[in-house]
């Protein structure tokens, strides 16, 4: 789902820097500071995962796509900050050297993908936590998706809205196009990987629950 | 031909500074010029001697989605009447965002210096 460079203009694109540079300083303070080394490998070892995840996409027309993200995951396990940062650096690698996503439009992509999803995702979680663990993953990790994925297709509906010179394909195209993939079969891979995951990691740490 | 870190960022800073510009570009004319001005600037780059690696250049890919969405858009939406300049500058713009990207960072002074 990431938007390619081009599609958005300077007038959303720089706004979604301005948002989110702060974010990622105090991410990065907060999170990854000299008394956190220890968490160091596992993160880094998630943010793998989700690179990979990441680099399976399906092309959609409308000039998107869509995958699997991963970064609820990292949410569930590490807060939503720690997977806004670790989503962005996947976003900046995959822009310079895939031609996934893009450079100019790292803001927006790293605040839908990385920030409104995740936090969704970890809101929601939280108060299923004890009572329904597997299945508050699931539900979490599905909605966390849905999210970034309306986040995409409202950014892009606004820049239609705008400018339909720069983003011609209007809102409900894009809404259907990207909407009903995610909905009918992303999520629902995305939801049981992520319990997959949380399973092993659960597993690997001797507890029954995530 | 080297390049000092200091002209490496400089070059970088241009680079990131011309991105924003090429994205709020619609005007065709101009996006294919600046396509043509980069192409000249980086000509190990937009003609490489590989044909393998001629393929895997944006443009042919920019190309078919371009079409793909264009005939998506008139058939999904009855109200909506594509404009297909608008969705060639959208494709030319991507381009040169992506060529200009892969170029800065392909590029074999870039590498040495």
């Amino acid at each position: 789902m990431h938007i390619p460079d081009g599609f958005l203009a300077p007038t959303i694109t720089i706004p979604a820097y301005a948002v989110a540079v702060p974010l990622w300083l105090w991410a990065a303070r907060k999170h990854f500071g000299p008394g956190q080394v220890d968490a160091l490998p596992a993160v880094g070892a998630l943010t793998a995962v989700a690179f990979v995840l990441q680099t399976i996409m399906i092309p959609l027309p409308g000039g998107t796509s869509t995958h699997l993200v991963g970064a609820s995951l990292l949410a569930l396990l590490r807060g939503p900050l720690v997977a806004f940062l670790c989503e962005s650096l996947v976003l900046l690698l995959q822009a310079l050297f895939f031609g996934a996503g893009g450079i100019t439009v790292l803001g927006v992509n790293a605040l839908a993908m990385g920030l409104c999803g995740p936090f969704v995702a970890w809101l929601l979680f939280h108060p299923l936590k004890r009572r329904t663990p597997r299945l508050g993953a699931f539900l979490a990790a599905y909605l966390g998706l849905q999210v970034s994925t309306a986040v995409v297709v409202l950014i892009l509906g606004l820049q239609h809205h705008l400018n339909p010179a720069q983003f011609p394909t209007p809102l409900s195209v894009m809404a259907v196009t990207m909407m009903l993939p995610s909905l009918a079969v992303t999520g629902i891979v995305e939801a049981s990987y992520t319990l997959f995951a949380l399973g092993v990691l659960g597993r690997a740490r001797g507890k029954s629950t995530p | 031909m080297r390049l000092d870190a200091h002209k490496s960022r400089l070059v970088l800073l241009a680079w990131f500074a011309a991105c924003f510009a090429f994205s709020a570009i619609a005007n065709l004319a101009l996006l294919g010029g600046l396509l043509g001005l980069v192409a000249m600037l980086f000509p190990r780059q937009a003609c490489p001697g590989r044909p393998a690696v001629r393929l895997s250049q944006p443009p042919p890919y920019a190309l078919a989605i371009l079409l793909l969405t264009w005939a998506h858009a008139r058939i999904s939406s009855s109200t909506f009447d594509p404009d297909l300049r608008a969705y060639a500058a959208l494709a030319l713009r991507t381009t040169l965002i992506a060529f200009s990207t892969f170029a800065v960072l392909d590029s074999r002074r870039f590498a040495r210096g």
